[in-house]
C-alpha cells in the first residue's frame, strides 16, 4: 500500500530510481538570507585577517581573495559563525522541507551543524574521495540536503554512482582491495551532478559519491546537512550528539509524557 | 615541526578491541599525541565499518610517499590476522615510514617493532581463551 498523491509518487519514484532528486528552491527569501550572510561573514574575515576592505567580494571569486594556506581557518570561521545563528538551521530546513517530507518523513531529526565545503580551483587539499557514509558509521536511513551557493557543474560539483551501478559494484566490494582500486573501477560510470544556485539536491549516502579537485574556473561553495526520521536506526551518529529533533509532532509528545495510572 | 610532509591519521568505524569509540574521540587522541610528539598531523582517513575491510588503509599505501608516516588510533585497528598485519606493517617499514599508535603510545619503525606488536596481539588473544 502507498497512500500518496501523484506528485509525491513522481518524486519518490525518481529518487528511488536515481538515488537523488534535484529541485528548484521556492523559499528565495531564506536562500538569499543565507547567501548574503555568508558574504557578510567573509568580508568580516577578510577585514580582520588581511585588513582588506573588499566591497565587490563574490563567492565564485573566493580564490582571488584567500590563499590556500588560510583556507581551512577561513572555512571554519564561516562555518562556526553561520551555524551559531539561531535562524540558520530553520532557514536551511525550509529550503528542502517540501521534498524532505515527501522522501524522508515529516517527523525529522537534523544534523546539529550544517557542513560547509569551499573548494578553490585546483586545490586538492579538501577533496573527499569516493565513499558511502554508511561505510563509516552513518545510518542507512539518512538523507542529505546539499545546497550550492554558486552554480556547480563537472569537477566543481560532486559525483555519484547511480543506484543500479552502485548495487552492482557493492556486491564486488571485496574484489577491490583498496578505495583507490574501487574508484578506478567505478570511474567510467560516475555521474557529475549539475546543480545551479537556486536549486537543492537530496541524495542518499547509501550510494557511493565524492569529489575531486575543482578544475573549473570558479570556487565551489556548498553546504550539506543530514536528516532522518526520528525513530529510524541511528548507528554511530547519535541523537543529542549529532542530531537534533526539529519537527516532533503532538502525538509523539503525548506518548513521551504519558504515564500509566500506576506510574508516578 | 620536524618535517613538512606530515602524518596521516587513521581511525576506524569498527569497534576497537571490543569497544565502540566515537570517531571524534579517536581523532582527539591522535591530535593530542601528535602534539606531544611535536609532529604534524594531517586529517584522518576513516576505515570502513565492514568487517575485514582494509580498503582505506590499503589506499594509504599509494599516498605514503607524500607522507612521513601514519598515526593510528590503536594497534587494534590493524588486521587481526598475523600474516595480513605483518605484510602491511612491513610495507611501510620498507618505505622507511614511521607508524605511531596513539592509544598505546607505541612506534613501529623496524622489524623488531613489528615483533612487539605480534606479542601484544598474541597475549590479547591467548588471555581471552
Ligand atoms: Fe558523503
Amino acid at each position: 500500500m502507498n497512500f500518496v498523491n501523484n506528485e509525491e509518487l513522481r518524486v519518490q519514484k525518481k529518487f528511488l530510481n536515481k538515488g537523488y532528486y534535484i529541485f528548484n528552491i521556492k523559499d528565495k527569501k531564506n536562500l538569499t538570507r543565507i547567501k548574503k550572510s555568508i558574504i557578510k561573514i567573509s568580508k568580516e574575515w577578510l577585514k580582520k585577517k588581511y585588513k582588506k576592505k573588499n566591497q565587490n567580494f563574490t563567492l565564485d571569486n573566493t580564490h582571488n581573495e584567500i590563499s590556500i594556506k588560510d583556507l581551512n581557518s577561513y572555512r571554519l570561521y564561516v562555518y562556526e559563525k553561520i551555524n551559531s545563528y539561531k535562524w540558520f538551521s530553520k532557514a536551511y530546513f525550509s529550503l528542502g522541507k517540501r521534498y524532505l517530507e515527501m522522501i524522508c518523513g515529516n517527523e525529522l531529526v537534523m544534523q546539529k551543524k550544517c557542513n560547509l565545503s569551499i573548494q578553490l580551483p585546483n586545490d586538492d587539499s579538501s577533496t573527499l574521495p569516493l565513499h558511502s557514509d554508511v561505510w563509516v558509521g552513518d545510518s542507512e536511513y539518512e538523507i542529505v540536503l546539499w545546497l550550492p551557493l554558486v552554480d556547480c557543474y563537472r569537477t566543481k560539483s560532486m559525483f555519484i554512482l547511480p543506484t543500479d551501478k552502485n548495487n552492482k559494484f557493492s556486491k564486488k566490494f571485496f574484489k577491490y582491495k583498496s578505495t583507490n582500486k574501487l574508484f578506478t573501477a567505478v570511474k567510467p560510470h560516475l555521474k557529475w551532478l549539475k546543480i545551479d544556485y537556486g536549486q537543492g539536491l537530496l541524495f542518499t549516502q547509501n550510494i557511493m559519491h565524492g569529489n575531486v579537485a575543482n578544475s573549473e574556473k570558479g570556487t565551489r561553495w556548498s553546504f550539506n546537512c543530514r536528516f532522518k526520521a526520528i525513530f529510524s536506526p541511528y548507528r554511530d551518529k547519535s541523537i543529542g550528539v549529532f542530531f537534533k529533533p526539529i519537527t516532533m509532532k503532538p502525538v509523539t509528545k503525548l506518548g513521551m509524557s504519558y504515564k500509566y495510572p500506576n506510574e508516578k | 615541526m620536524k618535517n613538512s610532509l606530515g602524518y596521516r591519521g587513521y581511525i576506524t568505524s569498527r569497534k576497537v578491541d571490543g569497544s565502540f569509540i566515537p570517531q571524534t574521540l579517536q581523532n582527539l587522541k591522535i591530535r593530542d599525541y601528535a602534539k606531544k610528539l611535536k609532529i604534524e598531523f594531517k586529517l584522518s582517513a576513516t576505515e570502513y565499518v565492514m568487517k575485514n575491510s582494509y580498503h582505506v588503509l590499503n589506499s594509504l599505501k599509494s599516498e605514503i610517499n607524500q607522507l612521513e608516516g601514519i598515526i593510528f588510533f590503536s594497534i587494534f585497528s590493524l588486521p587481526e590476522k598475523k600474516k595480513n598485519r605483518n605484510e602491511l606493517l612491513k610495507f611501510f617499514v620498507m618505505k622507511k615510514k614511521i607508524l605511531y599508535f596513539a592509544l598505546e603510545e607505541l612506534t613501529v619503525k623496524n622489524i623488531r617493532d613489528i615483533k612487539e606488536i605480534d606479542e601484544i596481539f598474541f597475549i590479547k588473544k591467548a588471555s581471552k581463551r
